[in-house]
């Protein structure tokens, strides 16, 4: 006669259900790849808040002419930075003309700044189509703007062209992603993706092509139509690609991988693929060559990358604040923009690289940036930051 | 066994993927009653259990941190849902129902049964009686003491008693036993 245990047994384990483990790694890695993405925009954002917050402290103590507040009061969700113990409110950037609901992504575009910005439909959000991808100068005036259909995910410079991506207004499952060429003459024309392949990092334009990083590989979109050719496969099927422009050149790299290779749309042969002795977390590339985010010995640092070959020159990685836990490494002119989070804070490490090769990495900075913001780290102690539908400056120094 | 105190890499996703994660996932969908979030929530605390890993943390029990982790998930996510499930009765809007999977007559009533139960009482009994934890193990994993995984089983099995028609008296005799 079995027991009530041993009954019970029985009963749960014929009620259990079979689970099938298809593609669980690959779920989980997409898991982990959206977990680093939300980090690294919380992360931003923060950042962005913090400089915005500090750079409009500043401002208004210097040149304040008493008629109006030159900075946003900090209140608990918006954008501010630390300085000593108290928070400093951002200071708006007003774009002239009013493009309506300002979003990110916002990238350096030559002298410019370039962001989304879409209608907004009177209860906070936006009304999609349209979308519109605008220029403005650094008073904040729109230098043009061009009008498109689509949410907009990433953009980029390059091979003659602006190159933005987009998914269609409608959430009908799977997303429809797009790629669409503006010509010099600002006129888009539009280029869908493969069908079931949705982007897992910005476009980048370089190599003869425009590229774009999927789960599994690099999609490839000819330079001069916009049309998709084919795809590169990635160099570790198991890590999500990242792409990084150094010069002219685009490389691919696995995230958290250890694997590296130039995209070269005039080459039919397989890329050579170069491998680094430890994991890349992320690789950016000012004018003099590329760096990359890794770790030794459990020490995150940023040191010198030979991405033709995968040598990493440790001797001339700089020294990076105690307690700050790097995550994302970003480049702007000769300036290295390292990401992560002080005591459990986002904060932003500017590391100057000089003329000779050496570098010096400043005191990291504490930021605070709501969910959802975009940040763009410029080249001098500027950050730019769009959240809840405006544009913020954030002076940290 | 001892703990597997290896940082948590490729490899030993993959050996959990391939030897513990249908046990997991089994384990967390009876007490959530909703395999795609049991599957979900299990994908998401292995991303978490990776990270760590690629942190230099290391988990000394991989299967239990992956399933209190998942719990824990679910549980939230079972609380949106009722959440959303008043919302969309007070506007007169049809009801989202989790998605339970075929079974037999007598799994159904296993479920329905488990669903009567109290949460605690519920996690508790899945642990003990389909995840093969014991005591000790169920109170890491609930974050509760012995006594209370003991008296949180004893209740369980008096109502799965009755309810899956077996004698309460025999409950006794096994608790007893149990010391």
């Amino acid at each position: 006669m079995p027991t009530v245990d041993e009954r019970l047994e029985r009963l749960f384990t014929a009620a259990a259900v079979e689970p099938t483990p298809e593609n669980v790694f690959g779920a989980v890695a997409q898991k982990r790849r959206q977990r680093h993405t939300r980090r690294v925009a919380r992360n931003i954002g923060a950042f962005v808040a913090l400089l915005v917050v500090l750079a409009g402290s500043l401002v208004w103590l210097t040149t304040d002419d008493g008629t109006q507040p030159a900075v946003s009061p900090a209140t608990r969700d918006s954008v501010a930075r630390k300085l000593g113990d108290a928070w400093l409110g951002a200071r708006p950037v007003a774009l002239t003309p009013d493009v309506g609901y300002v979003r990110g992504p916002l990238i350096q575009s030559g002298e410019y700044v370039a962001l989304a910005a879409y209608d907004r439909d009177g209860a906070g959000g936006i009304k999609v189509p349209p979308s519109r991808v605008v220029r403005i100068d650094a008073t904040g005036h729109v230098v043009d703007e061009v009008e498109l259909q689509g949410e907009i995910l990433s953009f980029a410079d390059g091979e003659g062209a602006r190159w933005v991506v987009t998914h269609d207004a409608d959430n009908v499952a799977p997303r429809q992603y797009r790629v669409k060429r503006i010509g010099p003459d600002g006129t888009p024309s539009s280029n869908a993706f493969p069908a079931g392949n949705e982007p897992v990092g910005p476009i980048v334009a370089g190599g003869g092509a425009a590229w774009v990083p999927v789960e599994h590989g690099i999609l490839r979109f000819d330079a001069t139509t916009g049309a998709y050719v084919g795809t590169v496969a990635a160099a570790d099927s198991d890590r999500v690609p990242h792409l990084v422009k150094i010069g002219s050149d685009v490389y691919a790299y696995s995230m958290i991988g250890s694997k590296i290779f130039k995209l070269d749309a005039t080459r039919p042969e397989a890329p050579t693929v170069a491998s680094t002795d430890t994991a890349l977390l992320s690789v950016a590339a000012t004018p003099h060559g590329a760096w990359a985010l890794t770790s030794l010995g459990g020490r995150m640092m940023v040191a010198p990358l030979d991405a033709a070959s995968g040598a990493i020159d440790r001797a001339r990685a700089p020294h990076l604040p105690k307690r700050f836990s790097a995550s994302d490494l970003r480049a702007a002119g000769d300036t290295l923009w390292v990401f992560g989070r002080l005591d459990d804070q986002s904060a932003i490490v500017r590391i100057g690289v000089r003329a000779d090769g050496s570098v010096v990495a400043e005191r990291p900075v504490v930021l605070r940036v709501p969910a959802n913001s975009d940040v763009l780290a410029l080249e001098a102690h500027d950050v730019l930051v769009a959240a809840d539908g405006e544009l913020y400056r954030v002076d940290i120094r | 066994m001892p703990p597997d105190r290896r940082a948590l890499d490729d490899t030993r996703l993959r050996s959990f993927i391939a030897t513990e994660y249908r046990k997991v996932v089994a384990t967390v969908e009876l007490v959530c009653g909703s395999l795609p979030t049991a599957e979900d929530a299990v994908q998401e605390a292995m991303a978490r259990a990776w990270e760590r890993g690629e942190r230099g943390e290391q988990i000394d029990r991989l299967p239990a941190w992956v399933t209190t982790v998942a719990l824990n998930l679910a549980r939230s996510q079972m609380r949106r849902w009722k959440s959303e499930r008043r919302a969309r009765d007070r506007m007169g809007l049809p009801g989202i129902v989790p998605d339970a999977p075929a079974a037999s007559a007598e799994a159904h009533a296993v479920r329905e049964a488990l669903r009567a139960l109290p949460r605690r009482q519920r996690e508790a009994t899945v642990l003990r009686y389909y995840g093969g934890l014991d005591v000790e193990e169920i109170a890491r994993t609930l974050g509760i003491s012995a006594g209370n995984v003991k008296a949180v089983l004893f209740r369980a099995r008096q109502t799965l008693a009755a309810t899956l028609g077996d004698d309460a008296d025999d409950v006794e005799e096994d608790e007893h036993a149990d010391g």
